[in-house]
């Protein structure tokens, strides 16, 4: 049975009772490329998974805040996408966050995609990260570029790209133990 | 005894100087867009300070960081390990500060002198 509101933000949250056999959370919200959002995204959240083990949910609020970052930094508001989208799922033994934004930069998207696809064929996420760091440690003036790498190694989530029509979805998934 | 702080929103980075060691604490959460954007010139100025000290760089008070706040982070180890005698990386033994920790131990052998240690929560 679902109990449906609205909350300040006139957003729209549905909260399902909870099984206690199984973990059933859901979460769906608007955002705008503001960024005081992501800092109210984690408290939402984090408040969405209150009953799960703390590690589950801290990996969760940084895979979403990271997620919702890039989608202010590097989105773009047009006709078909105005708004940054974020829904959490947690069921039947998995979690999924996705994040949906808008995007011209086809470039831009591209080097999303091939980093998406880099951390899914690698065998080793933490090698990945180390790498990046080592970058960063060489060239001082240079930044960014570690939030997915952070989303698979710190948050073991598994991450899915597609851009269609100027529209950017990104999916991470983990499983639940 | 000297002590200054670096304010970033809700992240505060705490030096307490007591010759020839100071603690640079790490506490709250970093969240900000562009951290590098303040805490570089600010931390720039502390390791000029604390040159030649021997350093404990505390991250066990640190409740969340965003991946932004990684590069500034990186370049004060850096310059701390070129400019002072011993850097001592201190994270907390649970959560998401362990992996961090792990990815700090794998970079601290390319350093001359910086190590990494892990703290039980209190009360564990």
């Amino acid at each position: 049975m679902a109990e449906r509101r609205v909350d300040d933000y006139g957003q729209f949250m549905m909260t399902l009772i909870k099984d206690p056999l199984n973990m059933h959370r859901y979460y769906k919200t608007t955002m705008q490329p503001a960024w005081s959002a992501v800092r109210e995204l984690r408290k939402r959240v984090a408040e969405a998974l209150v009953d799960c083990p703390a590690d589950l949910r801290a990996a969760a609020v940084m895979t979403a805040s990271e997620l919702a970052e890039n989608a202010i930094k590097y989105g773009e508001a047009i006709e078909s996408a105005p708004d940054i989208q974020f829904s959490l799922c947690a069921d039947d033994g998995e979690i999924c966050i996705e994040c949906t934004n808008g995007c011209t930069n086809a470039a831009g998207v591209t080097e999303l995609t091939e980093r998406v696809r880099e951390i899914a064929s690698s065998a080793d996420p933490s090698a990945l990260y180390i790498e990046r760091l080592e970058q960063l440690m060489a060239n001082p003036t240079d930044s960014g570029k570690l939030g997915l790498y952070r989303v698979a190694l710190e948050g073991g989530f598994g991450l899915e790209c597609t851009y269609v029509n100027d529209v950017v979805r990104v999916k991470a998934r983990r499983k639940i133990q | 005894m000297s002590n200054r702080n670096i304010q970033l929103d809700t992240l505060t980075i705490s030096v307490v100087r007591s010759a020839p060691h100071a603690t640079i604490m790490w506490k709250g959460t970093s969240d900000s867009r562009n951290p590098g954007a303040v805490l570089n010139p600010a931390l720039e100025q502390l390791v000029q300070a604390v040159a030649n000290y021997d350093i404990t760089v505390d991250f066990t008070e640190l409740e969340y960081m965003n991946s932004a706040t990684v590069a500034p982070l990186m370049e004060l180890i850096r310059k701390l390990d070129t400019n002072c005698k011993s850097v001592l990386v201190v994270f907390l033994d649970a959560g998401w500060q362990c992996t961090h920790s792990r990815c700090m131990s794998a970079i601290a052998r390319t350093l001359k002198n910086v190590s990494v240690e892990n703290r039980s929560p209190q009360g564990n």
